[in-house]
């Protein structure tokens, strides 16, 4: 198996540095890069304003032998940003030589809970890498964002410590040219509390969040309301 | 009926304009009133994931494009269709980008438990059945089981009936013409 010299992380989040995507792909590759893989970081969403930082993404793409994409789960799949890269991608790397010889890894997390929400994101992704002839090297979903909301995971204590020790697992073997071991896989899916507490605290933060904001009575609006609809 | 076409071929050339060309063709003898949204005609921004359709203006989204204007026509159709070529097992990025914009402000941030899975709470009573129509160059099973499985999901979450199916690109007009007659009776559109 060829070990990686230079990965890039495409971070896929229209929230770009102030991402949970940047704070999970980021200490991904910080991992990379301590077993002494190159590496470079690019947010999706300042690319795609301009050609030429367009051109510098793909280009960024085509020097890198591991590819990792972390991102946001939207409406069960991939931000229109991130597919619209995909497409991207597909055409511009369509009939370049030794295509296998890239390994791309996918990291997606979703405010819900449960991991399991972002399985077709991962399933989107993998189906890209066979169209595209790149190799799989595995992907890695998380429920429980707001738990990192952006911040970095350095920073954070016990609440995220299966996701960095999934990283640490999945930073080694892929610093050795392997896939991403099935231990990360599980590990990464289990969020640091209770799940009750989670969803408690999920909707008590939007409550809090609304009376600074505007009214409880406001969030619960229905502006369309028609003769259709209640 | 009301219904709500979004078209997301990336050309002008594909094989989901004849798709939609068809529908329309199926809706408007059938009287239903019709609105098409050609996406890459349409000037709509990339979601912000900002939430201030949740906390600024609630059901509502801030950016003002052609984008905002899709909550109140998806939650006041009866029927909303996703036309799209399938990419990678999902929606074109024309597609994605109108479908980016309206989830959030038609529902509510808290969370629902719905068949032991959470999911966000509806805002209103009433939503519209979706039913995607994806289109791909050949057999694919893989992409296809990936793109019905997305679509009974979005299902799942906007709390509506989802109805999926897959059209070819060599299909003739006539094997569209009759699938897109057969996806309209799963609708229940008479």
């Amino acid at each position: 198996m060829q070990k990686p010299t230079h990965a890039a992380l495409l971070v896929g989040s229209p929230k770009g540095q102030s991402s949970t995507s940047n704070s999970l792909g980021t200490y991904l590759l910080e991992k990379l890069e301590q077993k002494g893989v190159n590496s470079e970081k690019i947010y999706i969403n300042q690319c795609l304003g301009s050609e030429e930082k367009q051109a510098a993404m793909l280009q960024l793409v085509d020097s890198a032998d591991l590819i990792i994409l972390a991102f946001p789960l939207y409406v069960d799949s991939l931000h229109s940003q991130v597919i619209k890269t995909l497409e991207m991608i597909a055409e511009n790397e369509k009939g370049k030589p030794n295509l296998d010889k890239k390994r791309i890894v996918a990291m997606a997390n979703s405010g819900f809970p449960e991991a399991k929400h972002n399985e077709i994101a991962l399933a989107v992704c993998r189906i890209f890498a066979k169209q595209v002839g790149f190799t799989w090297a595995g992907g890695l979903a998380m429920g429980g964002g707001g738990m990192i909301a952006g911040r970095p995971l350095s920073e954070l204590g016990g609440m995220v410590r299966n996701q960095k020790k999934a990283l640490e697992i999945a930073a080694d073997s892929l610093a050795k040219g392997e896939v991403i071991p099935e231990k990360a896989v599980v590990l990464i899916s289990k969020i640091g509390i209770p799940k009750w507490m989670y969803i408690w605290m999920g909707n008590h933060g939007w409550k809090q969040e609304a009376k600074r904001q505007i009214t409880i009575k406001e969030l619960y609006q229905k502006p369309f309301k028609s003769k259709n609809t209640t | 009926m009301k219904t709500l076409v979004l078209n997301g071929a990336r050309t002008d050339n594909e094989t989901v304009n004849t798709v939609s060309d068809c529908l329309e063709d199926s809706l408007y003898g059938k009287g239903h009133e019709v609105d098409v949204m050609v996406l890459r005609n349409e000037k709509i921004g990339a979601c912000l994931g900002c939430f201030g359709c949740w906390l600024k203006t609630p059901g509502e989204c801030i950016i003002k494009d052609a984008g905002s204007k899709l909550p109140k026509k998806v939650i006041q159709s009866d029927l909303v269709f996703l036309l799209t070529p399938v990419t990678f097992g999902m929606y074109s990025s024309e597609l994605k980008k109108a479908l980016d914009r309206f989830p959030c402000p038609i529902l509510l941030p808290f969370f629902k438990k719905i068949n032991g899975e959470i999911h966000h709470a509806p805002r209103y009573d009433k939503y519209p059945i979706l039913v995607a129509i994806g289109v791909l160059p050949n057999l694919d099973e893989e992409s296809e089981s990936t793109f019905t499985t997305l679509v009974a999901r979005n299902g799942v979450n906007l709390h509506t009936k989802a109805i999926s199916t897959i059209v070819y690109s060599n299909d003739t007009s006539d094997m569209i013409k009759q699938k897109v007659i057969a996806t309209l009776s799963k609708a229940g559109v008479q």
